[in-house]
């Protein structure tokens, strides 16, 4: 006796869009709910609360070492660009600038 | 009895089966391997312009239609490179095609020594000496389009310039940020500060923005993955969703303060809709935007959902201010089957619509001095009018 199974059911592909039709509007829903927005503000503040709690320590210890911690050198670098950056457009010049009405 | 036809026909499938599964798996351990990994962005291309990461790159028709050259003015969270994701399926080669010269704003990737920028910084520094470098290159102002925020960047330059282009598109422009959604929402209503998001480069890193991005279509990942493993056999379809892939997953940091004042000036106080925006100094009014104006939005957008990028057609100063609602998703609209058929054919027919009316070989001319908008200027949070 032949078995009429749903093409869902012979077909992975069709069943995963399936399920992905079926459930994505539910879910793009529940997104938009005050909820889920809440969840992620608070996820969102012990994520960094976290984070900053890490960074305090790790900076502690490199401060109690006598180090540099890598956000000072990525500073110190980041300063370094920005002068070379402003002395090589004040040597180039403004030239190139439509101006404005 | 089996016949002899039944068991050739048996022996034909599963050699045609055995054939698909074969070409798969090789097409699988090639793309894993790197072996035959797509290329993207390989139109011949010279950069003509650079200041800090961001570059304009010109790539040239060869073909002297007497059009004006097409400036493309990409996101500033993307690679710029969608706009010539590959051979075949490249916005640049079909405008190309059609004989334009293209030039492409490429933002490069911000690092901190950019997360100070603001918005002036890309309206009246890079947007303006980059549409300078292209004027002077291709000798009249170009014609603007731009995609999602790359879109906002160009009608904000178009407030704030005398020399309007020929004429004016965004793809995808989100104007009233009421209606973009949970990604505006999370922002607003005091959830979360935009300050909270940047890392310590003082940039939104490229892992926030790909969340928040995967965020609005919680299973949009899963299809994907699907018709990439459905096509694995077709070695064109195969690179072209694998570049695809690569390049929804590339996003770059965000400049933290660009993001700040995005947030405040275009979400919370949603300025735009109002047609109005103030930073830099001045008040950018949309309505002295008197170029030719389209406005396209595909009506399967998450990320900038048509009733949040309608209204900014009536808000320019355009007598030619028109829009199209394409059946379409965010990046749907400059990529594959959908830019192909329904955005490029729009886009291109209306081109050739306004210039065709437009005076032959008249190039196109600055507002004259002190003409008013057609809108009364107003005085908005301590800062006057351009003057």
């Amino acid at each position: 006796m032949a078995l009429n199974l749903p093409d869902w059911a012979t077909d992975w592909k069709t069943a995963i869009l399936n399920a992905e039709r079926r459930l994505s509007p539910h879910l793009e829903q529940a997104i938009r709910t005050d909820v889920f927005l809440d969840a992620m503000t608070v996820a969102n503040s012990l994520n960094r609360l976290a984070h900053r709690s890490a960074d305090a320590a790790r900076y502690s210890i490199a401060d109690a070492l006598g180090l540099p911690t890598s956000q000072q050198i990525a500073q110190l670098q980041c300063s370094f660009d920005r002068l070379v950056e402003s002395q090589q457009s004040e040597a180039v010049g403004s030239t190139d600038g439509m101006r404005l009405s | 009895m089996i016949g002899t036809g039944s068991i050739s026909g048996l022996a034909d499938t599963i050699s045609t089966v055995a054939e698909r599964e074969i070409r798969r798996v090789v097409n699988g351990l090639r793309l894993a391997a790197g072996l035959d990994r797509p290329g993207v962005g390989c139109t011949p291309r010279t950069v003509i312009w650079s200041r800090g990461r961001a570059s304009l790159m010109q790539y040239t028709a060869g073909a002297g239609a007497g059009r004006p050259a097409i400036l493309l003015v990409p996101s500033l969270i993307n690679r710029s490179y969608i706009w010539d994701l590959r051979h075949g399926d490249s916005f640049v080669e079909h405008l190309l095609d059609a004989g334009y010269d293209v030039l492409c704003l490429d933002w490069g990737v911000p690092d901190a020594r950019d997360a100070h920028n603001t918005m002036s910084t890309y309206v009246d520094d890079y947007m303006m000496a980059a549409v300078a470098a292209a004027t002077r290159r291709c000798t009249t102002v170009p014609i603007v389009i731009g995609h999602c925020f790359g879109g906002l960047i160009a009608v904000l330059w178009a407030a704030s310039t005398e020399h309007q282009p020929p004429a004016l598109i965004t793809l995808a422009a989100p104007t009233n940020w009421d209606e973009v959604g949970p990604l505006s929402w999370l922002t607003r209503q005091g959830r979360i500060e935009p300050e909270d998001v940047l890392d310590e480069t003082g940039n939104v890193p490229p892992a926030s923005m790909l969340a928040a991005f995967q965020m609005i279509r919680p299973l949009g990942d899963v299809v994907t993955y699907v018709t990439f493993l459905d096509r694995l056999h077709d070695r064109e379809a195969t690179q072209a969703i694998w570049a695809l892939m690569v390049w929804a997953r590339g996003h770059i940091p965000f400049p933290g303060t660009t993001f700040i004042q995005m947030i405040r000036k275009l979400s919370r106080e949603n300025s735009l809709n109002t047609g109005k925006v103030a930073f830099g100094g001045r008040i950018r009014e949309l309505s002295s935007i008197t170029s030719p104006f389209l406005n396209i939005y595909g009506n399967k957008d998450h990320v900038a959902p048509p009733e949040s990028v309608k209204p900014l057609t009536g808000l320019v100063g355009s007598d030619k201010a028109e829009q199209r609602e394409l059946n379409a998703g965010h990046i749907g609209l400059l990529v594959g089957s959908t830019m192909r058929n329904k955005t490029m054919p729009t886009v291109l027919g209306w081109l050739d619509e306004v210039l065709a009316s437009n005076a032959p070989d008249t190039p196109p001319t600055p507002r004259p001095n002190g003409a008013e908008p057609k809108r009364a200027r107003v005085e908005a949070n301590g800062v006057g009018p351009k003057r």
